[in-house]
């Protein structure tokens, strides 16, 4: 499976433009979604039911044609590996601060794949807390996800993804987003877990003012390998994206991360800015950035920025004026990018669930 | 203020007629090969120019690379690149001269035009020029001789006393396997420079070789090899233009340069080709312990540009700073930038461009930095900056890094968008008017590169980027 | 035996000299001020002490306690007992005032702290500071005013209780409530009676109210002046020129 395409390709010898997968997956079911409560004002469904509490949604067209940012292919397989597709629905107007947990808990052995759709419909707001874990920290296993998100007019949604698989999954999160006219998408991810990640983004900011925030924070070990395509389509024309991208690589983990602002024509007045943060800490981790901005009209901004490497030399020295190692210093500095990532999901539960975590990552 | 009524202020196309005179030329006084490429066309380049028997090889086996190799996925399309249209080798029927008054007249009065022996006598320690295939001019101070400097065309070094010294660097670092357009320059490359400064010399005035493609429907492959040895300081200025045709050129030069151990080479490049122009080039430098390498780069011309002068900090503490300015108008897709690889300890470079698109030019800052397991405490930075003249342009930036030594400090920056407002307003709010203040911003823009130029071309630079801004349009 | 001592101290940076054979002694408890015009090598001299990678020791000695400590790195100098006030302290997202400190304190300790004591001693020091109570959950210096980064860097004074603090120009910038406040914390870490302080500034402003020992003018990197508190008063009235 070839995944995460870069649409502008460059040098094959950097092996940036693509990743291909060429493990063959084969899924056996096992693990499934668990959606712990169901927040008033939202529906839940399945594509296939006919009686899931009076969903007068009939043509959800419009949101299958949303983009994925892992592409053609990764769209094929989900399609043949989750044949129903969870619908997490807001009606019009309903604003819904409790957000809706859907916890994936996948075990050794286990081996799924799921299809989610989110639809906010005009002036809506909800938050989705996806999160997926295993109970033990050496699970074996595959989990793949496809999320497709709809924003309507003036709705917003925060969708929360938390990777907290165990050491040997293998994980594909694939996100397609569209949002219209002064419709705002949050997404805030945590990826810590599994073996081999990949994740990818699309989102299409169709209207007017349709804005997106990402942040993302990772943290690699071992062997770990991260990869990841973000592509942030501006449509509309004042729209606004910001993506914030921040982690750490240790031991012989690998990470590629691509990002690509696309202005595209029309866009007047939209505004794209990107960030990556990385921590190297070890000898062997081998880091690949890759950030782009398409630009086709005049009237707009785009900013990358990026800062690659150790510890900076300033903050170090901060760092140990109070009494930190520089061991000390890069393991406080790399649970301080992992917790501001953290503290942003804004849901107890979660939270525990990545501290406890983290706290075991760094025993 | 409404958009109808808000003033339009426009910058100008550079003004590239001033490159497009021709003289007039008779076809008899000119050698040239049919169109095309065929092992029997290489075999005619090599015999016409007397190669060694190495050289024959070695075109014959580039040209097998070239056929096997596929253009790139990536990149601008260059489809209107027909290979059997182009002329690959078209040589004056003159000999390589010492002094400009054996150069004939047309020939001649071309670089005057060029400003090239003014500029020899004023600015230059030693001059080539090339016109279409081969030099006809070349010619180096006493002073600089004196000190054991060689600069000559590449031919006469081939079968001269340094055969030896070319055929053990002759493209050694951009082998012909290393892409396409390598594999042609290695089939049929003609003419262009090879410099060598011995330990410790320090040349203190530039050499300079001109490229001038005067041919419709030619290619040139001019060769360019220096070696800077240890201790030594060598600043190299290459310029090029040509008048514009109809039909397409083709420009696939080959710019090879080892840098010693503590050495230093400064290489700049203003390239003007006419906008019929597919310049396909490749350079590529290589750091010895302690040397440092400095690129200065502004591409204004040709129709499609790849460009991406690669460095490989190979020795310890080397360094690289790559300064690169790109000006794409109507009609041009610049696809430029800069690799840099860092091998040993120490290692820092900086690359710093800017490009503008206007007039419904397109311009891609392309770029990878490569950070390798054994380049402890390297230093890298690279920041781009692309300015839109307007709404039809098109500017994308696609920086690559390639980190993996976690004792790396690397900092990357990259910025799109237009003229600020803040700005033009704060210019006109101290009486400055609104075409000023925009063409102030606009030349303030490529400032940094202009800087980094020896004066004369700097200011043709400023010509090149003639801005006339007018208001128009109520 | 002073607690640090300073011999013949040269300190360049970028391979250009700063200080030259800078000599001082400072005891138990004793309160130095280290004055100068801009550019003096002020704040060199705090970096060299600290131990800052960038402030290169070209010659002359740092003995701490009596420990040679010219090569150690920053965390064992702050482990010795020693701390520094930043000029422009550095932003730390993801990580509270409060969670700082305590882990700083653990590190330099390498003992647990009490939760229930380690707050109820935070608060009391954040009153002195005159600091809202919500800052200890605030990332640190993330978002704080020039005021605000400077009271952290006190209360961490103030938490740490190192033996010999160094207050880089902590008046900076600073307006007159700002300086009080800061002032107040200062005296606070004053009453400790072995805490000993080296306070850079080249304004008299933060020195109003505080007690001071001795007095030191440092122009063009080197000491050309040595007295007591009435040092201050006189370059309050008459500036550097005298010595410049």
């Amino acid at each position: 499976m070839r995944l995460n395409r870069l649409h502008s390709l460059t040098w094959n010898a950097l092996k940036l433009n693509e990743v291909v997968l060429e493990d063959k997956i084969t899924l056996n079911g096992s693990g499934k979604a668990m959606v712990e409560k169901i927040p008033a004002g939202v529906i839940i469904g399945n594509e296939s039911c006919s009686d899931c509490g009076g969903c007068d949604l009939k043509d959800t067209t419009a949101l299958k044609s949303i983009k994925c940012g892992m592409g053609e292919e990764a769209d094929a397989f989900f399609a043949k590996a989750s044949k129903d597709v969870l619908m997490v629905h807001a009606r019009p107007g309903r604003k819904v601060s409790e957000p809706v947990n859907i916890r994936y808990l996948m075990e050794n052995g286990d081996s799924n794949a799921d299809r989610v759709e989110i639809l906010a419909e005009e002036g809506s707001s909800i938050t989705v807390i996806m999160d997926y874990s295993s109970s033990k920290r050496e699970a074996a296993g595959f989990f793949g996800v496809q999320t497709r998100v709809k924003v309507g007019a003036h709705a917003s949604v925060h969708l929360v993804k938390v990777n907290l698989l165990g050491s040997g999954f293998m994980c594909l999160d694939d996100i397609g987003v569209a949002v219209e006219s002064e419709g705002y998408f949050d997404i805030t991810q945590m990826c810590l877990g599994g073996k081999r990640n990949i994740i990818g983004v699309a989102a299409d900011l169709t209207g007017y003012k349709a804005g997106f925030n990402g942040d993302m924070g990772y943290l690699c070990m071992g062997s770990q390998d991260l990869d990841m395509n973000y592509h942030i389509s501006h449509h509309g024309r004042k729209s606004g994206s910001e993506l914030n991208v921040k982690g750490a690589l240790r031991d012989n983990a690998r990470k590629n991360f691509r990002g690509t602002i696309d202005l595209i024509h029309g866009a007047k007045g939209a505004v794209g800015d990107e960030l990556e943060d990385v921590l190297l800490l070890s000898e062997g981790v081998i880091n690949k950035t890759l950030p782009v901005i398409l630009c086709d009209e005049d009237d707009v901004e785009g900013t990358h920025g990026a800062s690659i490497g150790r510890l900076s030399s300033d903050m170090l020295f901060y760092m140990q004026t109070r009494g930190f190692s520089k061991h000390e210093a890069e393991l406080i500095m790399t649970k301080a990018k992992l917790n501001s990532v953290r503290n942003l999901i804004g849901d107890e539960q979660t939270h525990g669930r990545i501290q406890y975590y983290l706290e075991e990552a760094f025993k | 203020m409404s958009d109808t009524a808000r003033e339009r202020t426009e910058v100008e196309d550079i003004d590239r007629s001033f490159y497009d005179f021709r003289y007039e030329e008779t076809e008899d006084r000119f050698y040239k090969v049919k169109e095309g490429l065929t092992p029997d066309i290489v075999r005619e380049i090599s015999k016409e120019k007397h190669d060694p028997d190495w050289m024959l090889d070695f075109r014959l086996k580039s040209l097998d690379i070239y056929n096997e190799l596929k253009v790139p996925e990536w990149g601008p399309d260059i489809s209107g690149l027909n290979m059997d249209d182009i002329v690959t080798y078209v040589k004056p029927r003159t000999g390589m001269q010492a002094t400009w008054d054996e150069v004939p007249d047309d020939i001649k009065n071309t670089f005057e035009r060029l400003g090239i022996p003014e500029a020899e006598r004023t600015s230059l320690a030693g001059v080539g020029a090339q016109y279409d295939s081969e030099l006809v001019y070349h010619n180096v101070r006493e002073e600089v001789l004196a000190q054991g400097v060689v600069y000559t065309d590449m031919e006469s070094a081939l079968t001269g006393e340094y055969e030896e010294m070319v055929r053990e660097h002759f493209m050694k670092l951009v082998p012909p396997t290393d892409h396409k357009f390598a594999a042609l320059h290695g089939a049929v490359w003609s003419g262009g420079s090879f410099v060598y400064v011995p330990p410790g010399v320090k040349v203190e005035i530039p050499l300079q070789s001109y490229f001038r493609l005067n041919a419709a429907g030619a290619g040139q492959f001019e060769h360019t090899l220096i070696i800077v040895s240890e201790g030594a300081d060598l600043h190299f200025i290459e310029g090029c233009s040509a008048p514009k045709y109809n039909v397409a050129n083709l420009h696939a030069g080959c710019v090879e340069l080892f840098v010693g151990r503590n050495a230093k080479l400064k290489y700049s490049t203003i390239e003007n080709w006419s906008k019929n122009m597919y310049n396909l080039n490749t350079k590529r430098a290589i750091c010895d312990d302690g040397a440092t390498m400095e690129w200065v780069s502004g591409s204004f011309g040709s129709h499609i540009s790849y460009l991406y002068p690669m460095t490989i900090l190979k020795g310890n503490d080397s360094h690289c700073e790559f300064t690169g300015i790109t000006f794409a108008g109507a009609g041009q897709n610049l696809d430029t930038g800069a690799k840099i690889v860092q091998i040993g300890e120490r290692t820092s470079s900086f690359i710093n461009t800017k490009s503008i698109s206007k007039s419904g030019g397109e311009s891609t800052f392309r770029s990878a930095l490569t950070i390798r397991e054994k380049a402890k405490e390297a230093k890298a930075s690279v920041s781009c900056a692309s300015l839109m003249l307007d709404d039809i342009s098109r500017s994308d930036t696609i920086p690559a890094m390639d980190i993996r030594t976690n004792e790396a400090d690397v900092g990357h920056e990259a910025k799109i968008g237009r003229i600020s407002d803040d700005a033009v307003f704060y210019l006109m709010s101290r009486g400055i008017s609104e075409e000023d203040a925009k063409a102030m911003i606009v030349s303030g823009f490529a400032d940094n590169v202009s800087k980094e130029l020896p004066l004369e071309y700097a200011v043709e630079m400023n010509n090149l980027i003639q801005l006339e801004m007018k208001g128009a349009i109520g | 035996m002073s607690l640090l001592e300073i011999r013949e101290l040269s300190v360049s940076v970028d391979g250009s000299p700063i200080l030259k054979n800078i000599n001082l002694n400072i005891g138990k408890g004793e309160t130095h001020v280290l004055m100068g015009p801009n550019g003096a090598g002020k704040s060199t001299l705090g970096n060299a002490l600290m131990g800052n990678p960038a402030y290169e020791i070209t010659s002359g000695s740092i003995y701490f306690n009596g420990l040679d400590i010219k090569g150690e790195s920053a965390d064992k100098r702050a482990k010795a007992g020693m701390f520094m006030s930043f000029q422009n302290p550095l932003e730390v997202p993801g990580i509270s005032v409060s969670s700082f400190i305590r882990n700083a304190i653990m590190q330099q300790t390498g003992e647990k702290i009490k939760f229930s004591e380690y707050r109820k001693e935070l608060a009391a020091n954040m009153e002195i500071l005159n600091y809202d109570a919500s800052y200890k959950d605030r990332d640190l210096n993330v978002g704080f005013s020039g005021g605000e980064k400077k009271k952290a860097e006190i209360l961490q004074l103030l938490m740490l209780k190192p033996k010999f603090a160094i207050l880089d120009e902590t008046d900076s910038g600073l307006d007159v409530d700002a300086v009080r406040t800061v002032s107040a914390g200062i005296e606070e870490y004053q009453k400790n009676e072995d805490g000993a302080l080296l306070i850079i500034t080249h304004s008299t402003k933060i020195l109003e109210s505080l007690h001071v020992d001795f007095t030191h003018v440092l122009v063009k990197g080197e000491i050309v002046a040595d007295g007591d508190a009435s040092l201050v008063s006189e370059i309050n009235e008459n500036g550097f020129e005298k010595y410049i």
